[in-house]
């Protein structure tokens, strides 16, 4: 015979109510924060992988991992930074592992020729510029890209870049003009030719 | 010749784009060398930023965050499934639990057409001491009732297709701790009326000599029981 004993069901509905309550709540004000976070996260991922589809799913683990340990984040007035670094984090890692990067690479060894531009802005949209320009973005250390690549999206000022990654102003301002900087002297010699063609 | 002692000031103007020290603008209006230095060091910053800003200012594509709360959908599911988890130890006992669940609100529903009222409803539990005659034989073999037993019983009708050993019989009586009969009859009032749900535990630990071999097929961890649609038709 089976005995069935009655367990306090208005204490268990109540808790998992509770839950399912706080699970909502959670989750709407996680929600809250992707319309301004998601594209933050795939620029980010973008950024440092210059490839749509692996950006995407970079960004989507990102944004799902922040998910996952919403709950741990202390103070949410760090929530962007700490899904930038994830995106950031998760984008390295990608880039360094995948063999799509290696295909890349030789495309890039072997860039399309086109006739030498005028102006700056010209040269900075060709592809030849955008190869050499790449190359010397991803030869830059990590921490001068991250900046570099934050400070340069529409709507970040250098002190709201430094509050999302949780560095001094100063800090910001000195790597990314180190950054800067490097990025000048790598591509030298590649404005030295074009403008002598 | 580029002046030296000028190459760094030249290039922390260029990269910071402000104001160049009279000292200096007097020195490039002299100095051909360093004036081209200097505006090759403003067009590589130019290269720079626009570089820099082409690839951090790409378009996010248009369903990006139509996938993300897909995906977030899905990853809502997990405790459901931990929960679930829970259930999949006895799916079968879950099965088992619902049909009991079933047939006490059938015959609670009955019940309440004699009498509507909870105490009326309320009255139908009684010791067991003072019923043994509904004691099935399966309930004294598997450990009898000591006299003064912490349990009331109920009686519910029992589907005859049940193919559960323990529960083939034509009755199966539900054992409920004395002090708790009138929550059951709330629970089972408020399944008549599709406003809650009901969750039993099996609970063997009083009843150390029950032999799990009576009972392992239908052995419960937890079972949320629902009520079919056309149980509040009526």
């Amino acid at each position: 015979m089976q005995e069935l004993v009655l367990i306090q069901p208005i204490r268990a509905a109540e808790e998992q109510w509770t839950r399912e309550a706080a699970h909502a709540a959670r989750r709407r004000d996680f929600e809250e924060r992707l319309a301004e976070c998601g594209p933050l996260a795939y620029r980010v991922a973008r950024g440092v992988l210059r490839n749509d589809a692996d950006a995407e799913d970079v960004a989507q683990e990102a944004l799902l991992r922040a998910y996952r340990r919403f709950d741990r984040l202390r103070d949410p007035q760090r929530f962007r930074g700490w899904l930038v670094r994830i995106a950031f984090r998760l984008a390295l890692d990608r880039a360094r592992s995948a063999k799509r990067r290696e295909v890349r690479e030789t495309e890039w060894a072997q860039p399309v020729r086109r006739p030498a531009s005028r102006t700056a802005e010209e040269l900075a949209a060709s592809s030849e510029f955008q190869a050499h320009f790449d190359r010397a973005l991803d030869a830059l250390p990590e921490k001068l890209r991250l900046v570099l690549l934050l400070s340069a999206m529409d709507g970040y000022t250098v002190e709201e870049v430094a509050a999302m990654l949780g560095l001094p102003v100063g800090t910001v301002k000195s790597r990314l003009f180190a950054g800067r900087k490097k990025l000048a002297e790598k591509l030298q010699c590649y404005v030295t030719n074009t403008k002598k063609r | 010749m580029l002046c030296d002692k000028y190459k760094e000031a030249l290039t922390e103007a260029a990269a910071s784009g402000t104001a160049l020290p009279r000292s200096l603008l007097a020195h490039l209006g002299a100095c051909a060398a360093c004036h081209a230095f200097l505006a090759t060091q403003q067009a590589l910053f130019t290269f720079v930023d626009n570089g820099l800003r082409s690839r951090a200012n790409v378009a996010v594509p248009s369903k990006f965050d139509h996938r993300i709360r897909a995906a977030l959908q899905i990853q809502v599911s997990p405790p459901r499934r931990g929960q679930s988890r829970a259930f999949a130890f006895g799916s079968i006992a879950v099965a088992a639990a619902a049909l009991l669940a079933i047939l006490l609100t059938q015959n609670l529903k009955q019940d309440q057409r004699a009498m509507p009222t909870s105490s009326a409803i309320k009255s139908k539990f009684v010791g067991a001491e003072q019923h043994p005659a509904v004691v099935s034989r399966d309930t004294k073999s598997l450990g009898p009732s000591s006299p003064g037993t912490p349990y009331s019983r109920k009686s519910a009708l029992m589907s005859q297709r049940s193919k559960t050993p323990v529960l083939g019989k034509a009755e199966v009586e539900v054992l409920v701790p004395r002090g708790q009969e009138e929550l059951l009859v709330k629970y089972m009032e408020g399944i008549a009326a599709r406003r809650s749900r009901v969750t039993f535990s099996a609970n063997l630990q009083h009843e150390p000599y029950m032999k799990p071999a009576e009972i392992s097929s239908i052995e419960i961890s937890q079972a949320v029981v629902r009520p079919l649609p056309d149980l509040s038709s009526d």
